[in-house]
C-alpha cells in the first residue's frame, strides 16, 4: 500500500481544515449503520499460482464427496462448503494469462491494449471494466438499507508495493484498479483511525497541561493572559474528545505491536487482517472484502512450512517432480488453513440481533488466478465457497462444464439480491448464470 | 513625567536633521536639480527652540489652549473620545504642519479661534506630548512580547526538525535535469542512447534519441528478451525549486508508460506506468514550501510504441499552468522534505509585521492538525529517520535515541532526566507498536508550548542563542550542527557573528529576505493586477508573472551580488527582461531563449530601480489609467515610512469622463485640494506625480492626452523642508540617501526578520542600526548580521 494511496483514502481520518473541528464531528460517522434486515456478506480470497495436481480436487462427485489433502483444515465446514471444478476464465485479448488470469478474474472482462509486457503475449494494460466486488458494493451502496460507511474493505498479505495488471485483480471500473491494503496496521488506521486518534490525543493533551504546570516563570500580565487563553482552547478540546463515545457493535481489535511486514511474518499479517476483516463486518463497516494474498506470479517464501524455495518458482516445476509437488501441497494446505480460520471466526461471531452466526449470512469464495501452475491454463480454477450459501446447495462437491467466471459472478450477485443481466465482456457467450441451488 | 520629555524633545528638535549645514552636505550629496527650500521659518524655530525657556512656555501655553478647546473631542492624550472624534491623535506631520492644520481647520465648530501662535503652541505640545511616533513611543514602549510561532515558523521548524534527521537539502546550482535514455524498456546501461541535461520536460514533440523503426546506432547488439529489444526509456532526474509555498498540480502528458515523484522519491506522484485507452492527461497535486529544492523524477518507457511523447507541466498557487521554467529546475535530488500542507489560521499582521499573537480555537486545533500530520509522516518513515531497519534487533533502542533528540531539538535544550521521561521512555511499553510511541511522542512534543512558543522558557544559555539567530535567519529551529554549537555553551561574540554569516547564505534566509521584499513592495497586489483588455489587450497573467520574477532578479542582484548597497534599489538603470517583457515594452534584447532573463539598461527610459520598475508601476495604476496616489501612498508609507491616516470617508477617484481634457494629476488635483485632504494629500500627490511618466501598464510615456506630462513636485519633510522634484531620478536620488527612508527600511526588516518592534529592543538601538549601515555602505547583509547580534546577545529584562 503506498502512502498516498492511503492518505487519499484516510483523507477523512486526517482532515486538515481548521475550521471545522477535524477528526471530532467525524467520530459520529464511526457509529455503524442500524441493522434492520439481516445482512448478506462477501468475501473473496484471493491466493496466487494455480492449483497443484494431486491433492485439490476430491474424487466423489456430490454430498459424499472426499476430503483432499489440500482441504482437510476445511473439515469442519464439510456442510457449508461448495466445491466446484469446471469453471473457466474465458477472457481473451491482450496481456499474459498471469496478466489476465489476475485482473480478468473478477472483472471478466478484456485488458486494454496497452504498454505492459509479460510472457510472450502481446502488451496489455488495465481491464476494460469493474470486478463483481465493486459491482455488487455499488449496488448495496445505493441503497439506504444495506450502505455502509466503507461498503467494501480491501485486504491483502505481502502484496509488493507495485502496481500493474499482476498486482491488482478489484476495479472501480475501466482503467481504475483498487489497491488492497496489505499492513495490517494502515488497514487499522483505515478502519479506526479516528477513534485511536481519539485516545492518544486525550493522553497527549493531558501531558500537555501538565506541561503547562510544570513551567513557573513570572511572566508578563499579557503574556500570562496568552497562555492562559490557549490552555482554556486546550481543556474545551479535551472535554469535546471526552463527549464523543463511538458506539461500537463490538470493540475495536487490538493488534499485536510492531509486527514487520516480511514473509516470514505471513502466517501473523494474515491473522490480523482476517481479524480486522471480521471485526469490521461485526461492525458493519462494510459487507464485500476481498483478501489478496501476494500477487498473482508472487513468489513467497514460506519458510514455516519448511519451504525454501519460492512460490512462483516451485508452480513451474512438473508434476511429475514430487518434492515440488509436495512442497506446493503444503502451501495450498496453509492458505486452506486460512480460509478455515476465516470461516471459524465468522462463525464464532455472533450476528447482532439473531441466533445466527456471522458465517451464515457470509459467503467465502476463495480462489485462483490459474488453473494449474506449470500449464498456465486458465481453465478449472479452483473454486471453493464456504458459508451459508445465499439459497446455494452447500455441502457437495460439483462439477461444471467449462463455465465462465461471468456466470458464476452473476450467480453470486443474483444469491445475495443483485438481478444482473449481464456482467463482464460483450465478446464472451451468452449463457445463463451457473444453478448452484 | 513631566520635565523629562520635554528635554527629550529639544534633543530631537535640534539633532543635525535640521541643521542646516547639514542640509547643504546633503544637498551636495545628492547629484541632479534638488532644490532644497530652507523656509524662513525653520530658521526661526532653531532661533526659538534653542532656549529651552522659551520652548517651555510654548509648552505650557499649549497644554492649556489643548485642555480647553481640543481635550473634550480627542482626549486627554489625545487617545480619542468615542462619541466625538475617537481616533487616536498620532502621525509624523513635522510641528509646522500640524499646527498649519489645527490653524487650518480646529477646532472643527471654529477654525479661527485657535490659529497663528495658539495653533503653533498647541502643535508644540501635542507634537511632543504624544502625537509623533517618538512620543508614542515614550507613552507606551513595546517590549519583547511572547508570541506563539508564525504559520511560516511552525511549517518551517517541523521541516527542519525532521531534515536535522534525513538529511540537509542543499542542492547545488547546477540547472536542468540530468536525463538518461536508454533503447531499452529500462534502465540497460549497455543499451544506453546518451548521457545529458535537459533543460525543459517539454517533449511534447518527441522524445530525443526515439527511433520509431528501433534501429538504435551504436548501441551494444546482444541478445536480448523482446521487452528490451523493442523498448525505449527515458529518465529525467533532479529537483526543481518551489518558488512561493502552497499547493501545486503537476500535469503530465503522455500516451506512454510513465510515473512522476515530486518531493518523494519512493512513492509515485503519479503512476501511469500501465497505460491503455486512458486519459492521455493526469494531474495530481502536492504541498511545497518556498525556496526549497524538491526532488523531481520523472520515468517512461514505451513498448512497441509508434512515438514518444511526454510533456510536464505545472501550475504553482496562483499561478498559471506553464512548463517549468529551467532557472528553477536542478541536477541533483535532494533527501525528502517534510512539508506539512495542513492549513493554520493567518498570522496578526496588524503591526505591519506578522506577529504569532492571537490565541483562537481554529489555532489551537490547527496545531493539533499540524501535530497529527507530522506524527504521521515520521511514524511512516520512522526506521530509515532513527538510522536503523525494521527487521533489525537494536531498532526499538535506536527509535527511542531519535525520539529524544526529536523533542531535545524541538525545544531547543538539552533534556533532563525528568524531562527525557515525561516526554520520551514513558511512551514506549512493549504493547504499544513503535511506530505509535513515535506518535504520542512527537503529538507530545508538538503541542507542547516549550515548541509551539519559541520564548517560553526564557533561557539565555547557548542553545537560547542558536535558538534565536535560526528563528532570525531561517524562521526555524536550529539544524544539527548549530545545534551541537549551541551546547558547547562558548557561544560568544565570534561565534554569533560566525554562524549569523553562515546562516545569512542558507536557502532559507534568501526565501526570507524575498518574502520581505513582496511584502514590502506589496507585490501581492501587483500580482494581482489585472488592466483593462481593450486599451492593454497584451497585459496578462503570464506576462506580470515574469515582471514579478524580473522585480526579483533585480532585488536579488541588489542584495547578493557583488555590490549589495541598498541605494541600489532606487539608483540602479537596470531592467531585467525576457522576451515577452522586451517584446511588450519594446526594449531591444540580445538573441536569447524565450525564458531566459538579461539586466538591459536603456537611454530612451529613464529608471531608478524598484521605483520605476514596470511590476510596482502595473501595480499601483488603475486599470485603464496611472494612479499618482496609490503610488504616492506606496512610496510615503512603504519607503519613507511617513504614516497616514484613512481617509475620513471612502472617495471614488474622478473618472477620464469627469473631463476628457485633463490628465490624471490635474483630476487628482482637482479632487484633493480641499484643506482637510491636503493633511495627507500634500504629501502624497507630490511623491505620486514624480512617477507620472509611467502609465498604467509601468510604460514610459512623455505625454497624456497630448499633454506633455508634468512630473516636477516640491515634497515636504516630517522636519519641514521643501523638496523640488523633477521625476522619478530625483524621487529616486532622494530615497536612496535620506535617513528616514533608511531607517524606515531598517525598522521594516527588523520586523521582518526578528517578529518584533525594534524599539523592544531598547532605546536607540534603530540609531546603531543606522549607523552601522552607513558604515557599510548600505550593506544589507551586514545589515542583516548586526541585527542578529542585536537578537541573539539581548538580555532579557524580567528574570
Amino acid at each position: 500500500m503506498k502512502r498516498r494511496d492511503f492518505l487519499r483514502l484516510a483523507t477523512s481520518a486526517i482532515s486538515t481544515s481548521y475550521v471545522s473541528s477535524a477528526f471530532i464531528p467525524g467520530l459520529s460517522s464511526l457509529q455503524p449503520v442500524a441493522v434492520n434486515n439481516v445482512p448478506k456478506r462477501l468475501v473473496i480470497v484471493f491466493s496466487p499460482n494455480g492449483m497443484v495436481a494431486d491433492g485439490f480436487w476430491p474424487e466423489r462427485e456430490g454430498t459424499d464427496f472426499d476430503l483432499t489433502k489440500v482441504l482437510t483444515p476445511l473439515e469442519s465446514f464439510r456442510e457449508k462448503m461448495l466445491v466446484v471444478h469446471g469453471i473457466c476464465n474465458l477472457v481473451r485479448g491482450d496481456g499474459d494469462s498471469h496478466m489476465r488470469g489476475m485482473s480478468c478474474l473478477l472483472t471478466s472482462n478484456e485488458l486494454f491494449p496497452g504498454n505492459i509486457v509479460g510472457g510472450s503475449d502481446s502488451p496489455a494494460g488495465w481491464s476494460r471494466g469493474i470486478s463483481i466486488d465493486q459491482e455488487i458494493k455499488n449496488w448495496l451502496q445505493s441503497n439506504e438499507a444495506t450502505k455502509t460507511r466503507f461498503g467494501s474493505l480491501e485486504f491483502g498479505v505481502r502484496v509488493p508495493d507495485e502496481a500493474n495488471p499482476w498486482t491488482r485483480m478489484v476495479y472501480a471500473g475501466a482503467n481504475e484498479p483498487i489497491a488492497p491494503i496489505s499492513n495490517p496496521y494502515d488497514m487499522y488506521s483505515r478502519i479506526y483511525g479516528k477513534l485511536a486518534t481519539k485516545d492518544t490525543m486525550l493522553d497527549v493533551l493531558n501531558l500537555v497541561d501538565r506541561d503547562f504546570d510544570s513551567q513557573n516563570i513570572d511572566r508578563d500580565r499579557r503574556d500570562a493572559a496568552m497562555l492562559m487563553q490557549h490552555r482554556k482552547h486546550v481543556g474545551k478540546m479535551k472535554a469535546d474528545l471526552n463527549s464523543v463515545d463511538g458506539k461500537l457493535n463490538v470493540p475495536a481489535l487490538k493488534l499485536p505491536a510492531n509486527v514487520v511486514d516480511s514473509d516470514e511474518n505471513m502466517p501473523e499479517l494474515s491473522k490480523m487482517q482476517m481479524d480486522l476483516l471480521v471485526n469490521s463486518f461485526a461492525n458493519d463497516f462494510n459487507r464485500i472484502a476481498t483478501l489478496q494474498y501476494t500477487k498473482s506470479v508472487g513468489n513467497a517464501r514460506m519458510k514455516w512450512l519448511d519451504v525454501k524455495e519460492g512460490h512462483h518458482g516451485l508452480s513451474h516445476k512438473p508434476d511429475k517432480d514430487k518434492k515440488a509437488q509436495e512442497s506446493l501441497t503444503r502451501i495450498n494446505t496453509w492458505y486452506a488453513e486460512q480460509i478455515a480460520y476465516l470461516a471459524k471466526q465468522l462463525s464464532e461471531t455472533k450476528e447482532p440481533g439473531t441466533d445466527q452466526s456471522m458465517l451464515d449470512n457470509t459467503l467465502i469464495i476463495w480462489t485462483n488466478e490459474l488453473g494449474h501452475g506449470n500449464s498456465h491454463t486458465l481453465n478449472n480454477l479452483p473454486f471453493v465457497m464456504v458459508g451459508g450459501g445465499f439459497g446455494f446447495d452447500m455441502g457437495r462437491y460439483v462439477k461444471v462444464d467449462r463455465v465462465s467466471t461471468d456466470q458464476v459472478w452473476r450467480s453470486v450477485a443474483h444469491s445475495m439480491g443483485h438481478h444482473l443481466e449481464t456482467f463482464g465482456s460483450s465478446k464472451l457467450p451468452k449463457s445463463k448464470p451457473v444453478d448452484f441451488g | 513625567m513631566g520635565h523629562e520629555p520635554q528635554l527629550c524633545s529639544l534633543k530631537y528638535e535640534v539633532s543635525p536633521r535640521n541643521d542646516s549645514a547639514n542640509l547643504i552636505g546633503s544637498i551636495t550629496q545628492l547629484r541632479g536639480n534638488l532644490v532644497v527650500i530652507a523656509l524662513t521659518f525653520v530658521a526661526a524655530t532653531i532661533a526659538l527652540i534653542s532656549s529651552a525657556s522659551a520652548q517651555d512656555a510654548i509648552q505650557a501655553k499649549g497644554k492649556e489652549l489643548y485642555a480647553a478647546q481640543c481635550a473634550s473631542c480627542h482626549g486627554d492624550k489625545g487617545q480619542g473620545v468615542e462619541e466625538f472624534y475617537d481616533e487616536k491623535l498620532e502621525g509624523d506631520l513635522a510641528i509646522e504642519q500640524l499646527a498649519e492644520v489645527i490653524s487650518d481647520t480646529m477646532p472643527e465648530e471654529d477654525p479661527d479661534q485657535c490659529v497663528a501662535e495658539d495653533a503653533n503652541a498647541v502643535a508644540t505640545y501635542i507634537h511632543n506630548a504624544f502625537y509623533s511616533p517618538d512620543a508614542q513611543r515614550r507613552l507606551e514602549r513595546p517590549r519583547l512580547e511572547l508570541a506563539h510561532l508564525t504559520v511560516r515558523q511552525h511549517r518551517h521548524a517541523i521541516m527542519s526538525l525532521i531534515a536535522s534527521f534525513n538529511g540537509q537539502n542543499y542542492v547545488p546550482e547546477e540547472r536542468g535535469l540530468e536525463a538518461d535514455y536508454f533503447a531499452a524498456s529500462r534502465w540497460k546501461e549497455k543499451r544506453r542512447l546518451s548521457k545529458e541535461t535537459a533543460e525543459s520536460l517539454d517533449f511534447s514533440e518527441g522524445v530525443p534519441h526515439f527511433r520509431a523503426d528501433r534501429k538504435y546506432e551504436g548501441v551494444e547488439k546482444e541478445k536480448l528478451e523482446n521487452e528490451i529489444g523493442t523498448g525505449f526509456s527515458a529518465w529525467w532526474n533532479g529537483s526543481v525549486v518551489a518558488p512561493t509555498t502552497g499547493s501545486y498540480e503537476f500535469t503530465v502528458h503522455s500516451k506512454n508508460g510513465f510515473r512522476l515523484f515530486v518531493n518523494d522519491l519512493e512513492n509515485p506522484l503519479i503512476d501511469r506506468w500501465v497505460r491503455g485507452n486512458d486519459e492521455l492527461s493526469h494531474r495530481a497535486n502536492v504541498f511545497l514550501i518556498a525556496g526549497k529544492a524538491y526532488s523531481l523524477k520523472l520515468e517512461m518507457f514505451t513498448f512497441k510504441d509508434p512515438s514518444a511523447e511526454i510533456n510536464l507541466q505545472w501550475k504553482p498557487p496562483h499561478g498559471e499552468r506553464s512548463n517549468i521554467p529551467e532557472r528553477l529546475l536542478r541536477r541533483h535530488t535532494t533527501p525528502e522534505i517534510a512539508a506539512m500542507s495542513t492549513s493554520l489560521p493567518p498570522d496578526d499582521g496588524s503591526r505591519g509585521y506578522l506577529r504569532g499573537a492571537s490565541i483562537s480555537e481554529g489555532w489551537d486545533e490547527a496545531t493539533t492538525n499540524i501535530a497529527m500530520e507530522a506524527a504521521d509522516w515520521i511514524a511512516e518513515r520512522v526506521w530509515e529517520l532513527a538510522g536503523t531497519r525494521k527487521d533489525r534487533k537494536d531498532r526499538i533502542e535506536k527509535v527511542k535515541k531519535f525520539c529524544e533528540q526529536f523533542v531535545s531539538r524541538a525545544f531547543v535544550k538539552q533534556l533532563t532526566e525528568e524531562e527525557r521521561k515525561f516526554f520520551v521512555t514513558q511512551h514506549f511499553s512493549d504493547d504499544v507498536s513503535a511506530p505509535d510511541s513515535v506518535r504520542r511522542v512527537v503529538l507530545l512534543a508538538l503541542k507542547s508550548p516549550r515548541f509551539l512558543y519559541p520564548s517560553f522558557q526564557q533561557r539565555t544559555d547557548g542553545l537560547e542563542k542558536a535558538r534565536r539567530l535560526s528563528l532570525f535567519f531561517m524562521d526555524s529551529v536550529p539544524d544539527a550542527e548549530l545545534f551541537k554549537v549551541g551546547k558547547l555553551d562558548k557561544f560568544d561574540d565570534k561565534v554569533v557573528d560566525e554562524q549569523s554569516w553562515k546562516l545569512l547564505y542558507t536557502a532559507e534566509a534568501k526565501q526570507k529576505l524575498r518574502d520581505f521584499f513582496h511584502f514590502w513592495l506589496k507585490c501581492e497586489e501587483a500580482l494581482n493586477a489585472s488592466k483593462d483588455p481593450e486599451l492593454y489587450p497584451e497585459f496578462d497573467r503570464e506576462l506580470t508573472e515574469d515582471l514579478h520574477v524580473s522585480l526579483d532578479l533585480f532585488l536579488e542582484e541588489v542584495v547578493w551580488g557583488e555590490e549589495p548597497d541598498f541605494r541600489k534599489l532606487f539608483l540602479s538603470k537596470k531592467l531585467y527582461v525576457n522576451k515577452r517583457i522586451a517584446d511588450y515594452y519594446e526594449l531591444g534584447m540580445e538573441e536569447n531563449n524565450e525564458e531566459e532573463f538579461q539586466a538591459c539598461e536603456s537611454d530612451s527610459v529613464p529608471r531608478s530601480g524598484i521605483l520605476t520598475h514596470p511590476f510596482l508601476m502595473s501595480g499601483f495604476a488603475y486599470d485603464r489609467e496611472s494612479s499618482p496616489i496609490h503610488r504616492g501612498v506606496f512610496v510615503a508609507r512603504n519607503l519613507l515610512g511617513r504614516s497616514l491616516k484613512q481617509p475620513a470617508e471612502a472617495i471614488s477617484p474622478l473618472k477620464e469622463e469627469f473631463d476628457p481634457t485633463m490628465t490624471m494629476r490635474q483630476r487628482v488635483e482637482h479632487q484633493t485640494k480641499a484643506t482637510a485632504c491636503q493633511a495627507c494629500h500634500s504629501v502624497i500627490n507630490p511623491l505620486g506625480f514624480s512617477l507620472e511618466h509611467f502609465d498604467a501598464v509601468g510604460r514610459f510615456r512623455q505625454k497624456e492626452r497630448e499633454k506633455p506630462v508634468d512630473v516636477s513636485s516640491v515634497y515636504e519633510t516630517p522636519d519641514g523642508q521643501s523638496i523640488q522634484f523633477s521625476g522619478a531620478e530625483d524621487l529616486g536620488k532622494y530615497l536612496a540617501e535620506d535617513e528616514d527612508a533608511q531607517k524606515s527600511f531598517i525598522h521594516r526588516l527588523f520586523q521582518h526578520f526578528a517578529n518584533q518592534s525594534v524599539y523592544a529592543y531598547g532605546d536607540g538601538r534603530i540609531d546603531e542600526l543606522h549607523k552601522s549601515f552607513v558604515e557599510s555602505d548600505y550593506n544589507v547583509q551586514v545589515l542583516l548580521i548586526e541585527m542578529a547580534k542585536m537578537v541573539a546577545n539581548h538580555k532579557l529584562e524580567t528574570s
